[in-house]
């Protein structure tokens, strides 16, 4: 049985549809890659997974149980969580208290901030810090932090490297790896950056004009010059 | 000396008179971004509260204190699920509806209770200071709305119902992210700020009286407050409430009250044309 399980799902943003047909399944502890140009769609498809676009079709299960209608934040509650593109923290909030809002959102434990701070140690010594004050790379790792505090099962990362320092992706891509081998994490990534997509994925889904129906071979994941000429942009 | 000490206090009972009237709508429409033109109605209701529950033989600070805020808030919250809900992110839409609640609020209690003024005896005497008399019942109003503004800045800034209202006004995609039901922290947030409303109400209700046209009077002042304030709920209406009370108070004692008023809205569209963002937009950026 798929932890997630999409069927012939379509959304749209008003009446403009945008996602036309998607089917991918994530098995449970599987890090999957999705793959595409930019306006194809892959923030469409992590913020309908989410619950924040209108679906208008199709079937989203989780758990084997159908969530398409359901709110953002029962999603949530399920164990399932969005480092969304941007960022998004919360700009007025110190880093301290935007972890602390991860760890509220469902009521767990303050001890989990002290785990994540072991996991992003670059975080200790910016806790009373304004989270609008921090770098693009340290706001992305406070993200993900974030995300975390919220203990989900299920993390949607959408592109996490964008605008990012090479050593903080590699930093993010270390504990990811670390993070998903310790905690069986399922993750999905939304990404451009075909390197860090390849470092991580164990399976990659491309998708083009809100269609999402192919799934790479492995072999050919590996041979990165392939996987760029199948989607027309160089690494 | 004691001709200071009693203007000092009628400065200070001026900005309390602001920042109860205003924090209400300060918190509605800072964390949530609704315009409540019923506010000044809400207000009305905590009054209205006040004297029929006190011609009950209810004890007065029993009414003041506990039935107007609980009352106003529930009904706060009943009408946040039935009107504004469906009106989140639509600003002039919230605006229109609320005002045409505040105008059915006028009615209603107009046909109900009559355009007479309704009052209640003010609970306490006054207290000499040399030749002069100060109300005791001023000094607890000032007393009131600093514990009042307080009780606000605490819970917004050391509980953890304050970090998620505060995150939810930043981000409140972000917030239902972390599983957090948007949908109830604002609708719980627009239930203390009406309930803020029915206490400032009911708190007034003893000095000024009751009348189903008294929302009017205070929806000004408080509109003008919270916008000269800027976003920060508790740094925007003590600023504001500070700078614009101590003015047109200075001046109302000066040339009398009418000019006072006019000062009050002289200085805050000065303010607002120097700070458009209002007080805090510029100054206490950081502040809740």
């Amino acid at each position: 049985m798929a932890l997630l399980e999409i069927q012939d799902l379509k959304a749209a943003y008003g009446h403009v549809p945008i996602l036309h047909k998607i089917d991918m399944h994530v098995e449970q502890g599987e890090f999957v890659g999705v793959l595409g140009h930019n306006g194809m769609g892959k923030t469409t498809l992590m913020r309908a997974i989410m619950g924040f676009v209108t679906t208008t079709g199709g079937n989203i299960k989780f758990q084997d149980k159908e969530i398409r209608r359901l709110p953002t934040y029962r999603r949530a509650r399920m164990g399932m969580s969005l480092v969304p593109q941007g960022r998004e923290i919360f700009p007025n909030l110190t880093v301290l208290e935007n972890l602390t809002v991860g760890v509220l959102g469902k009521k767990g434990s303050l001890d989990r901030i002290d785990e994540m701070l072991e996991f992003f140690p670059r975080l200790s010594p910016l806790l009373d810090r304004r989270g609008g004050a921090l770098s693009g790379g340290e706001q992305q790792i406070l993200a993900i932090a974030r995300c975390l505090c919220n203990h989900p099962s299920f993390i949607l990362l959408d592109e996490p490297t964008e605008g990012v320092q090479p050593s903080i992706i590699h930093e993010i891509s270390d504990v990811l790896k670390e993070l998903q081998a310790k905690q069986n994490l399922t993750i999905v990534l939304v990404e451009q950056n075909l390197d860090f997509i390849l470092g991580l994925a164990s399976r990659v889904y491309t998708i083009s004009r809100g269609v999402l129906d192919t799934e790479i071979p492995l072999e050919n994941i590996k041979d990165s010059a392939m996987v760029a000429e199948y989607l027309g942009f160089g690494t | 000396m004691d001709f200071s000490l009693v203007v000092a206090i009628e400065l200070l009972r001026e900005v309390a008179g602001l920042i109860l009237i205003a924090t209400g709508l300060a918190v509605i429409f800072g964390m949530m971004r609704v315009i409540n033109i019923a506010h000044g109605e809400f207000m009305m209701l905590g009054g209205y509260t006040v004297v029929l529950t006190t011609k009950l033989g209810v004890n007065i600070w029993v009414a003041i204190l506990i039935l107007a805020p609980l009352a106003v808030g529930l009904f706060g919250i009943i009408v946040e699920r039935l009107i504004i809900r469906h009106l989140y992110g639509r600003i002039i839409d919230s605006l229109l509806a609320t005002w045409g609640l505040s105008l059915f609020l006028i009615g209603f209690v107009t046909v109900v209770f009559g355009n007479t003024v309704e009052g209640v005896s003010t609970p306490f005497s006054g207290l000499a200071i040399g030749q002069y008399t100060v109300a005791i019942y001023t000094l607890f109003l000032i007393f009131a709305a600093m514990a009042f503004i307080a009780s606000v800045y605490l819970t917004l800034r050391y509980t953890k119902a304050g970090l998620i209202a505060r995150a939810t006004m930043q981000n409140p995609d972000m917030v239902e992210c972390l599983g957090v039901n948007s949908k109830i922290v604002y609708m719980a947030t627009f239930g203390i700020g009406a309930a803020f409303a029915g206490l400032a109400g009911g708190l007034l209700a003893p000095i000024s009286g009751v009348v189903p046209g008294m929302g009017a009077l205070l929806i000004g002042k408080a509109f003008i407050t919270v916008v000269t304030g800027g976003a920060a709920v508790v740094a925007g209406t003590l600023s504001a409430a500070g700078i614009l009370g101590t003015i047109s108070q200075a001046v109302t004692f000066a040339s009398g009250p009418v000019f006072g008023d006019a000062t009050l809205l002289f200085v805050a569209l000065i303010l607002l044309r120097l700070l458009p963002q209002g007080i805090t937009g510029r100054i206490f950026t950081r502040s809740v």
